[in-house]
């Protein structure tokens, strides 16, 4: 660490060699993460290499890292369940967004929430979602399952722009399915509502 | 001409009536007029050559003929044309004064009325350029003279046993007929405006007028049949262009239009009716939202 420089969310020891992914100041039970720089075009092959599930993985173990940092942020998990919305989304952006990753924000479609992530990386599909899902399982300690709505999308600022929608294990495979058959997000976000309401839900 | 200036016209008359009386019976009414204009005519050729404009026709050389010359069957005012046109530079002069031939001619009777002496006035050139101060009186003299000759045809006619009071009425009555037209008529080189102007505006204006020579046809091509039938041939021509739509100005304003704007009355009662409040999720925490999704 230079001593001349305030520090940072990234530090970078050129003597030794070293990145570090510091933690803030008032983080609980969290320290500083050495990190190591990764090219894109190395991730975006991974999947050719080693496979879907493992790249799922691979994506999934990142972004646990971030949602531990999160928590650490927001105090705890019961921090996190408690923040407002807009303190969780800052917290998670800010993280995803000094990695590297894009730009994120939340939308909520009634009941349904989704993430999106503008000028990601080029990722294979579904690695994002599989970063966000363990984000936000490690920041708010819950099992979620993420869905990823229409892919990596390319955006208009350059590369591309990824919506993920957060759900439990059985809406998660419904959409994955009624994807597939070629149902579009919002018919998707339409269906949950809808068997919600049928299975007695709230509405 | 006032009624006294008629009856010394009239006693002049007489006077010759009288004195012609016992002399022999001879022809004078067109022969005596040749020797009036041969006298007179020397009288203006003196005067006239420098005055008479290039265009204008110069009269005919009758004063070189010794002999007396055949007058014309012109009129007397005709006769006269060109020597009134020499004054041309003075200003229009009113329609009296026209100089007379007549007053060089040493009349027997008319010479001893009261007149000045107009031969003097005629070889006068300023008398050329400038109308005389006694016009007037040379007028005078020029009726009695035309009312001469014709009272001198009209007592060829006259029976020697008339009365005078019928030779009078008649020369009253000549005097008028004759004293008209000379007023009226214009000679050819008078100045006057051609009064063709009232017959001309009538044909122009008048709705009487005849109708104008119908339009001559279009050159070019004359088209045989009105409409041909491109199905014999079927060829087509090109549709005709629209014309062009007329200008904004030449198009009829329209009249003013005022909409007549009929409003529903206010409404008395609520269309509908509202009962309860319309679910509305709004998480407070992320907690609550993610709740909410993981119960999808």
């Amino acid at each position: 660490m230079n001593s001349q420089s305030a520090p940072g969310p990234v530090d970078f020891d050129l003597s030794r060699g070293r990145v570090d992914r510091r933690v803030d100041a008032g983080a609980k039970g969290a320290h500083d993460e050495q990190v190591v720089l990764v090219p894109v075009s190395s991730l975006a092959g991974l999947e050719k290499l080693a496979g879907l599930e493992l790249t799922r993985q691979f994506a999934r173990s990142i972004g646990v890292s971030v949602g531990r940092r999160v928590a650490a942020k927001l105090g705890s998990a019961d921090g996190v369940a408690k923040a407002t919305m807009e303190s969780f989304v800052s917290a998670l952006a800010g993280e995803i967004a000094v990695s590297g990753w894009g730009a994120l924000h939340l939308e909520r479609w009634g009941r349904a929430m989704v993430l999106v992530v503008e000028h990601a990386p080029a990722l294979p599909s579904g690695a994002f979602a599989a970063l966000l899902e363990g984000a936000v399982e490690a920041a708010a300690a819950r099992e979620v399952h993420a869905v990823a709505l229409a892919g990596a999308t390319p955006a208009s600022g350059g590369g591309t722009t990824a919506r993920v929608l957060i759900a439990s294990k059985k809406s998660a495979e419904h959409a994955r399915r009624w994807l597939v058959e070629g149902a579009g997000e919002a018919e998707v976000i339409k269906r949950l509502h809808d068997e919600s309401k049928q299975n007695g839900g709230a509405a | 001409m006032n009624t006294n200036e008629h009856v010394a016209k009239l006693e002049a008359l007489l006077a010759r009536v009288n004195g012609r009386r016992g002399a022999p019976r001879v022809p004078v009414a067109s022969d005596s007029e040749p020797t009036l204009y041969s006298t007179r005519e020397p009288a203006h050729a003196a005067v006239a050559p420098p005055l008479v404009h290039p265009a204008t026709p110069k009269p005919a050389p009758v004063e070189a003929k010794p002999a007396p010359i055949t007058p014309p069957p012109a009129p007397v005012e005709a006769r006269l044309a060109p020597t009134v046109a020499k004054p041309a530079p003075a200003p229009p002069a009113p329609p009296t004064p026209k100089p007379s031939p007549v007053e060089a001619r040493p009349a027997p009777a008319a010479a001893k009325s009261p007149a000045p002496p107009v031969v003097e006035a005629a070889a006068r050139p300023a008398a050329q350029t400038s109308p005389p101060p006694h016009a007037v009186t040379s007028t005078v003299d020029v009726e009695v003279e035309v009312e001469e000759g014709e009272a001198e045809v009209d007592l060829e006619g006259i029976d020697e046993a008339e009365g005078v009071d019928a030779l009078l009425s008649d020369s009253v009555a000549d005097l008028d007929q004759v004293a008209g037209p000379l007023e009226e008529e214009v000679p050819a080189s008078s100045r006057r405006p051609i009064q063709l102007e009232p017959p001309l505006a009538e044909r122009a204006f008048s709705d009487s007028a005849p109708p104008p020579h119908p339009v001559p046809p279009e050159s070019g091509r004359q088209v045989a049949v009105a409409e041909f039938d491109g199905d014999l041939s079927g060829v087509r021509s090109a549709p005709a262009a629209e014309p062009a739509p007329p200008p904004a100005a030449a198009q009829a304003a329209p009249a003013a239009l005022h909409a007549e704007v009929t409003r529903p009355a206010a409404l008395t009662e609520a269309p509908a009716v509202f009962r309860g409040a319309a679910p509305a999720f709004q998480p407070a925490t992320f907690g609550e939202l993610l709740d909410a999704t993981l119960a999808l």
